[in-house]
């Protein structure tokens, strides 16, 4: 299944594209975000772990990034959280009139029962909301408080 | 077979370029480039691939090959397009820090199809210079271009012998 969200950020693409696209900056922006390992980048193909506080506990990803600066990076989770055999997806970045509008698109393919209560339906929708919320605090380091 | 040099993509510093034109569909070719697990019945010097993923878009794989004087097993990530493979090592060789590249398919109008393969690579100075010390004839620098483009080439030309052998039977 397919989804995607969409955020208005006012700052251009560059910068908006920069917060996206640097790891390091994740830990501070975002409060569930633990931990960022990057262990290649040519300045195009990136391959990372990332860690997150998660409800059952700590969760560790791996994943490779694509970077096209300042239009899109692709990403695709490796060894995807429990529960999923696929996840990836893209941010787009265009430009608004000085502002930048940030689509993010996620595909994902659910495995096993981890998931079974929820249901690809349910699952879209929690991730839907995760996705909004990562795409606001984004927005508000970029326009107000600096941690970017 | 052409040889090139190309300008790197962002952030490497070399790259080279290889073309070859294979007399087989272009989907055949393309087919045979992304189904890694069959390589090594293609391949004689890749003794096995170990997939970790592969959902037909990305791939993670390792490769055992079978060099002149020892077994490498080697990482690569790999994003699989229409008309295009792009390929990285996460751990490339000890004279390299990073290693990348793609190849491209062409159908052309006779039916056979061009493969454009590219390496991009940044030294690991020190090592390179151990590895690939300057002669009178090369800098490490074109020592290591002429090691990386001779690979190519050869893994261009084996696949163009496999492909054309099995469309012959």
């Amino acid at each position: 299944m397919i989804i995607s969200e969409t955020v208005r950020v006012a700052a251009e693409p560059p910068v908006v594209y920069g917060a996206f696209a640097d790891l390091d900056r994740w830990v501070r922006i975002l409060p569930d975000v633990l931990d960022v390992e990057v262990f290649y980048f040519d300045g195009y193909n990136q391959e990372f772990s990332m860690t997150v506080e998660r409800p059952g506990g700590p969760e560790t990803v791996r994943g490779v990034r694509y970077h096209r600066p300042f239009r899109e990076l692709e990403l695709v989770q490796t060894t995807p959280p429990p529960g999923l055999s696929r996840m990836c997806g893209t941010w787009r970045f265009s430009d608004d009139g000085g502002s930048t509008v940030v689509t993010a698109t996620r595909e994902f393919i659910l495995a096993g029962d981890r998931h079974a209560a929820l249901g690809e339906e349910g699952f879209a929708a929690v991730l839907r909301t995760a996705l909004r919320t990562n795409l606001a605090l984004f927005r508000k380091a970029l326009e107000t408080d600096g941690t970017h | 077979m052409t040889s090139t040099v190309t300008a790197a993509g962002p952030g490497l510093e070399h790259s080279c370029t290889e073309v070859v034109v294979i007399n087989r569909h272009k989907d055949d070719v393309y087919r045979a480039l992304h189904d890694v697990r069959e390589w090594p019945r293609h391949l004689p010097h890749v003794l096995e691939i170990d997939v970790r993923y592969d959902d037909g878009r990305y791939q993670e794989f390792f490769m055992t090959v079978d060099s002149a004087d020892s077994r490498l097993r080697v990482r690569s990530v790999r994003g699989c397009r229409a008309d295009l493979i792009e390929f990285f090592q996460p751990e490339p060789p000890v004279f390299l820090r990073h290693h990348a590249g793609s190849w491209r398919f062409r159908a052309l109008p006779d039916g056979a199809c061009e493969v454009v393969a590219t390496h991009a690579w940044t030294l690991a100075p020190a090592e390179a210079a151990a590895s690939f010390p300057d002669t009178p004839a090369a800098t490490t620098a074109q020592r290591v271009r002429a090691l990386l483009a001779e690979h190519s080439r050869l893994a261009l030309t084996t696949w163009r012998r496999v492909l054309e052998a099995s469309a012959a039977r």
